[in-house]
């Protein structure tokens, strides 16, 4: 009784106290572990302060009358957490009607949207704003942000909106005409540009195909091929030949011209007219699109005087700054030598032009012979209308209004002519050259009509492109009717800025809803 | 003076100033925090002080008396926890006397472990099983009702301080290395290597003791048993347990969660290197970045602010307060003395190897406070009057009962 454990309990209290010692070692090895081994890699785990980026609202784009071509509305519940995050979304009220002029964003900082195409890409700086920064606390590996409330450092500024010259309502009549048009034909491309030629203003650049910005798929691209694209404009370049012809003063519009019979035979090349003449005035030579009378006119000005020219239109380089993707166009000087390629180009092949460079060098003809700057956007505080160059004498460019009407009124674009308007303008088919520029192709044309009405005061310039079309090819036949189709639309429409304008030009009081001015709209 | 074992109390003023000091620096002058805390842990340290002191007056049949009907009393109040008790943080462990709140089990602790030694005193090793049987059913009713709390941590608790008392009073090897083995086996189930290595050592060991045939196998049998059963108790078990136990396992797969604890005490502690930042000068404790740093995870504290100094200090008064216990128990003459000594002993041993092994991350996180350190109000002064009654047992060691 007096052992109170029983005979081995001095072994038993031995083990025990080397089970607790044993739990000991575990927790100092693990000690030494922690605080002496990986100390270094655990001091740098601890908090240390983070800034992080709270997106600015991205500045709307909206169209000459305020109406919303990109938005950026919040995508939730303003909430702390997302408010790091960027709860904006940006979203496309019109979706693909309005992309090829606003463009679209992508998805790429953990700042918010960036610009990726168009003007949402060259008005990145105005758009963006300032983001606001926030301070937060993190551990060292990245791993978590603190509970803690967060400490706002700067708020964010709003980007600032960009307004286009553009008018929504044209832009739409544009780009269904468009749309309509490339699957009509078959076409790879197609475009509608109309421009203001007293300002330059870019009322709308329908382009199709074009990626929807709602919906992009992978692959598309928003650019705008009426100036990312160039091309071999074909007949329609050869205002540039007359013009230099007439304010070189080698021609009036009554000098007659040899057009050979449709057969010009030359020690390099024999030349052809669809429709052949013989000795005819100048006026009915534009009318019917001579391409011999126009290579005799080139040759006559001189590869210099012609390029010059046509430099002064503007052909050859971009037009503007701000146009996205823009291409330059090609103009090379052939020399004094080379009369063939003179020749060609006198017609229209053997340079390329963009949409936006053929229109812009009409409305100049439209303008008194004054080239301005076409313009797409400005910011809020509006821009002034910017006058490149006197390219021709007003003179020159009311001889050659004229001659343009002529084209209409009894030439290759007569299906352009519209019976309250009086139209000028001219047809263009252009043969595609083959791939690495070797030769053309037998059956690849572009279309065109570039025109302006109404003759007296030029109010709206329009440029109808049609690529590759299967059928049909003429640029009298495919575009021209489609010139007088939007003509249409835009004297319907009493949303667009030139509808007050127009309508006084026809007597109507302006109404509201849709007004017919023509037999020819009624069942058209 | 003759009367109290001066070093182990001198030991236990020493932690629980300690445990003060922390529990001010990580509560103190924060905005999440309403107040300093370590005014609160002084008023409990100072009233568990002066209950220890009255408790260690008692004299050791006190003691004995009030085993068993201190026992039934905790099970009573234990079985009507989960009815009328109140809940924090999920686990209901608390009863409502007013404006104080007591936690059962706290106790539970206590009044099991004399419940056992009383019982133990009596069995003379004659009849193992019979012994171990009864044992795990004094010990298993308040683990169950402990468990459904939940309260993980302190239900553990009990079962080391079981198998500590009942090889204390001299339950024969094998009979108790029989018993406990088809339990850990269910705990080593979790991973294939570590229940290999077990039975391993359970045929070793067995092998060893020359142990007949039929022992051989039904303890290996038992043991294969119990392992194959566990994937279908991991199925019972509540989603925070099993979080918590693959957190545990890897605490890479929930960071935000319940694997956010672990690694932040970690890093807590790791930053503090060699000799800490000093009081109040944590910055993962400044940023409220430890949940739970002035309770269960307060070592995490003073790893942060005295580096390893600190915690080789702290380690170092835990070791040397259980060595001065154990060599309390092993002086008691009395059996019921010596073993509800070394039940003590085992209970704070084994909070303190589970809480530390918790934030460092050697256990998974069982919510169990450090002894003397954590902030606390049952569970300090309950662990005091532990003490105290250590001190009475000792006063009284030369009594044989």
């Amino acid at each position: 009784m007096n052992r109170p454990i029983d005979h081995r309990s001095d072994v038993r209290a031995r083990i025990m106290v080397i089970a607790g010692l044993l739990a000991w070692l575990v927790i100092q090895v693990r000690l030494v572990q922690i605080q002496v081994v990986k100390s270094e890699d655990l001091a740098r785990d601890v908090v240390i302060d983070r800034v992080e980026y709270i997106p600015a609202q991205r500045g709307h784009i909206c169209d000459r009358h305020g109406l919303p071509l990109a938005i950026s509305t919040l995508a939730v519940e303003p909430q702390q957490d997302l408010m790091v995050r960027g709860p904006y979304r940006r979203s496309y009220p019109l979706g693909a009607t309005a992309a090829p002029v606003v463009g679209l964003v992508g998805f790429s900082t953990p700042h918010g949207f960036t610009g990726r195409e168009g003007i949402e890409l060259q008005y990145e700086p105005l758009l963006r704003g300032t983001e606001g920064r926030v301070r937060y606390v993190i551990t060292g590996a990245g791993r978590f942000c603190s509970f803690e409330p967060l400490k706002i450092d700067r708020l964010p500024i709003p980007g600032t909106s960009v307004y286009l010259t553009v008018d929504a309502v044209y832009q739409a009549l544009a780009q269904i005409e468009a749309e309509s048009l490339r699957v009509r034909h078959g076409a790879t491309w197609t475009g509608i540009l109309v421009m203001r030629p007293a300002t330059g203003e870019i009322l709308a650049a329908a382009a199709s195909p074009c990626a929807d910005p709602e919906n992009f798929a992978p692959g598309l691209s928003t650019a705008n091929l009426l100036w990312s694209r160039q091309f071999e404009p074909g007949s329609s370049f050869k205002v540039v030949t007359l013009a230099a012809a007439l304010e070189g003063g080698l021609v009036a519009p009554e000098t007659m011209i040899d057009c050979e019979n449709g057969a010009w035979a030359t020690p390099a090349k024999t030349w052809h007219d669809t429709s052949p003449l013989g000795i005819v005035p100048l006026r009915t030579a534009v009318a019917k699109s001579s391409n011999i009378a126009a290579a005799k006119l080139g040759i006559a000005v001189g590869s210099d005087a012609f390029v010059k020219l046509a430099r002064d239109f503007g052909f050859g380089t971009k037009t503007s700054g701000h146009l996205h993707a823009e291409a330059d166009g090609y103009l090379q000087n052939p020399g004094p030598h080379r009369r063939s390629s003179l020749a060609a180009m006198a017609m229209g092949q053997g340079l390329s032009v963009t949409g936006v460079q053929l229109l812009n060098a009409f409305c100049c003809i439209a303008n008194g012979g004054r080239l301005m700057q076409p313009l797409l956007a400005c910011g809020a505080e509006g821009i002034e209308p910017t006058v490149v160059r006197q390219v021709v004498s007003p003179t020159t460019a009311r001889i050659m209004t004229e001659l343009l009407r002529g084209a209409v009124e009894g030439g290759t674009g007569v299906e352009a002519r519209h019976p309250c308007f009086s139209v000028a303008g001219k047809t263009g088919t252009a043969q595609v050259a083959g791939r690495g520029g070797v030769g053309y192709l037998p059956d690849s044309h572009i279309a065109s009509f570039a025109g302006f009405f109404p003759v007296d005061s030029p109010q709206v310039a329009i440029l109808v492109l049609v690529a590759e079309p299967r059928g049909e090819y003429y640029g009298g036949r495919v575009c021209a009717p489609v010139f007088k189709r939007m003509v249409d639309h835009m004297i319907a429409a009493p949303g667009g800025c030139l509808y007050p304008a127009l309508a006084a030009r026809l007597s109507l009081a302006p109404l509201n809803g849709w007004v017919s001015v023509s037999p020819d709209v009624d069942h058209g | 003076m003759r009367d109290w074992d001066v070093p182990s109390l001198a030991l236990v003023i020493v932690l629980c100033a300690v445990g003060v000091i922390m529990v001010h620096s990580a509560t103190a002058g924060k905005e999440t925090q309403a107040r300093d805390m370590g005014i609160d842990q002084l008023i409990r340290v100072v009233i568990g002080f002066v209950l220890l002191a009255v408790v260690s007056r008692l004299p050791l049949r006190f003691w004995q008396i009030v085993a068993y009907p201190g026992y039934a009393v905790t099970l009573v109040l234990l079985a009507v926890v989960p009815f009328i008790g109140r809940t924090h943080g999920g686990a209901t462990r608390w009863l409502g006397l007013g404006m104080i709140e007591i936690q059962p089990s706290e106790l539970g602790k206590v009044a099991v472990t004399l419940a056992l030694a009383l019982f133990l005193a009596d069995q003379r090793g004659r009849r193992p099983w019979r012994t171990i049987g009864m044992g795990a059913l004094i010990v298993g009713i308040p683990f169950g009702l402990i468990l459904i709390e939940p309260d993980l941590g302190t239900s553990l608790v009990l079962l080391p301080v079981a198998v500590g008392m009942m090889w204390w009073s001299g339950v024969p090897f094998l009979a108790l290395f029989s018993v406990i083995m088809p339990v850990l086996s269910t705990v080593c189930a979790f991973s294939l290597a570590t229940w290999a290595a077990l039975m391993a050592t359970v045929v070793a060991v067995l092998a060893w003791a020359r142990a007949g045939f039929w022992r051989f196998v039904l303890v290996c049998g038992a043991c294969v048993a119990t392992g194959l059963l566990t994937p279908h108790g991991w199925g019972m078990l509540e989603d925070y347990q099993k979080t918590r136990i693959l957190v545990f396992l890897n605490p890479g797969i929930d960071p935000r969660g319940s694997g956010w604890n672990v690694i932040q005490s970690r890093i807590a502690i790791g930053s503090g290197r060699i000799l800490g930042k000093g009081l109040m000068g944590g910055t993962q404790k400044a940023l409220a970045f430890l949940p739970a740093q002035h309770t269960d995870f307060i070592f995490s504290v003073i790893g942060e602010e005295l580096g390893f100094v600190g915690t080789q200090m702290v380690m170092l008064l835990f070791a040397m307060l259980l060595w001065r216990l154990v060599g309390i128990a092993a002086k008691c003459r009395s059996r019921f003395a010596g073993i509800a000594a070394i039940g003590f002993a085992v209970s704070i041993a084994t909070q303190v190897f589970i809480n530390v092994g918790m934030t460092v991350g050697v256990l998974p996180v069982t919510g169990l406070p450090l002894p003397f350190v954590s902030y606390g109000g049952t569970h300090v002064i309950a662990t005091l009057c532990t003490i105290g009654i250590l001190q009475s047992l000792r006063r009284n060691w030369k009594e044989t009962s």
